[in-house]
């Protein structure tokens, strides 16, 4: 192999900069780096949208409804690994008193911290709505990350297959690729000072989901995600559920089913994800 | 962190874990036994897992790798690019870009079946180390994790696999003349 060009070296840092901002975005002065090697910041951002583009490319095509773990490991699996009843052999009467007190105690105890577990207190900003835990601190995670960068750059994740640019157009986009019955979806979160920013595929909650982007004039953004309810998740209608919440993200996050549909709510404040919730709505034609 | 919440945390990912275990077997039977033997052996390591950050996930994933690799007879010393290659390899001769800035106008709707072979024709570490980052969202430093490789390795490894299909896709895109279709 021939040693490399100093135009070689450029190219490979540029490349290798680029790639880790899909990553992790970089700093201030390693962007203005990489842009001096690129030849300029539109270089640059071209080249890590093509990066973001053809990363939702590889995870839209590679996750088919085919890699989903099927019915049957699932439930070998789960029933392989739940802990058995407890089995009460042959106890003395004298301690059988004691040893049903200490499995009622023991019962209590467990009922009360898969309740603390599942149940999301709410924060100061929040309603007294209860919230149950339906994504793990790692799915929150991926959600927020994901927030994070379309919420900034709302163009970088969606793959040419573009939304309407206003929110007036965005019905028949999301009845076309959800193929759903949307006709009178309530989208608008302008009383809330969100405008609508733009929509595009996302693999996040799985196959076939859209991801809305809003923002505000504050520089914060709301991201709604929609997706056919395939029945994963068990979500009762009506209920709202969260990530858990002792992690990062509690009140940031709300999940959802509705009319068919699961929606993934994720915001920057909590309190602007609560106000947000009740404003969005799916009637079915 | 007790087994009941380890357990509802583990039994969450058996959809990820099944999907990277086809991914590496590429059949549904050998999936579905390296994702049985994955869990089997994550119950029993339970008391060595810390929750961190990224949950269980890129633990998980550590575990099917190299359950996938021994059932292999694979050597453990993968082929693998020296950490500091992304700052003095050559990644494209004198005076021309890289591929990837050839694909500002590719439609990606029209290039999905191309991409998906293109993926499955990935030598084994380029494909895993993709599918991880591209598909199961983990970074960097997780896939160096999982696959007990340094963290340079793996944006090397990224660089070449995305080297590698971009190249392609150009390739087919010119071939096909397939450009953007406008916004609906």
């Amino acid at each position: 192999m021939p040693s490399p060009t100093p135009n070689d070296i450029r190219f490979a840092r540029v490349a290798a900069l680029a790639d880790a901002d899909t990553d992790a975005p970089m700093d201030v002065a390693a962007r203005e780096s990489a842009a001096a090697d690129a030849g300029g910041q539109e270089a640059l951002d071209q080249r890590i949208t093509e990066q973001n583009r053809l990363r939702e490319a590889c995870s839209r095509v590679m996750d088919s409804p085919a890699h989903r773990c099927p019915d049957a490991l699932r439930a070998q699996l789960t029933q392989a690994h739940t802990p058995p009843p407890a089995v009460i052999g042959r106890i003395m009467p004298s301690r059988w008193i004691g040893a049903v007190a200490a499995a009622a105690l023991i019962a209590v105890s467990t009922v009360a911290v898969v309740g603390a577990l599942k149940t999301l207190r709410p924060g100061p900003q929040a309603t007294s709505m209860s919230i149950v835990q339906v994504i793990n601190t790692d799915q929150a995670a991926r959600f927020d990350r994901r927030h994070e960068v379309c919420g900034s750059d709302p163009s970088a994740l969606f793959q040419n297959q573009l939304f309407p640019e206003t929110l007036a157009g965005l019905k028949n986009g999301l009845t076309d690729v959800l193929d759903g019955s949307l006709d009178s979806v309530q989208l608008d979160l302008s009383a809330l000072g969100y405008r609508y920013r733009g929509a595009g595929h996302c693999t996040v909650p799985g196959s076939g989901a859209v991801h809305v982007v809003y923002g505000n004039d504050q520089g914060q953004a709301l991201s709604l995600w929609l997706r056919p309810d395939d029945g994963r998740l068990d979500l009762a209608q009506g209920q709202v559920y969260g990530p858990p919440a002792d992690g990062p993200q509690a009140g940031r996050i709300m999940v959802w089913r509705e009319n068919g549909m699961v929606l993934y709510l994720v915001g920057d404040l909590s309190e602007d994800v609560e106000q947000a919730r009740p404003q969005l709505a799916l009637h079915p034609a | 962190m007790d087994s009941e919440a380890f357990r509802e945390l583990a039994l969450e990912e058996m959809d990820a874990v099944y999907r990277m275990a086809m991914h590496l077997g590429r059949h549904p039977d050998e999936a579905a036994e390296l994702t049985q033997e994955t869990y089997l052996k994550a119950f029993k390591a339970e008391g060595r897992f810390e929750l961190r950050d990224h949950g269980v996930r890129p633990w998980l994933f550590k575990i099917l790798h190299n359950t996938f690799y021994t059932r292999m007879g694979k050597r453990k010393r993968e082929p693998t690019i020296p950490d500091d290659w992304i700052h003095t390899a050559t990644p494209s001769p004198q005076d021309e870009p890289p591929p990837a800035w050839d694909l500002q106008h590719l439609d990606w709707e029209q290039v999905d079946d191309r991409l998906k072979n293109a993926i499955e024709e990935l030598p084994d570490h380029y494909r895993e180390t993709l599918l991880l980052w591209a598909v199961e969202g983990l970074k960097y430093r997780e896939i160096a994790d999982v696959l007990g490789v340094a963290l340079g390795t793996v944006m090397s490894r990224l660089y070449r696999a995305r080297g590698i299909l971009t190249t392609q896709l150009a390739d087919y895109a010119k071939e096909h003349r397939i450009t953007p279709s406008p916004p609906s």
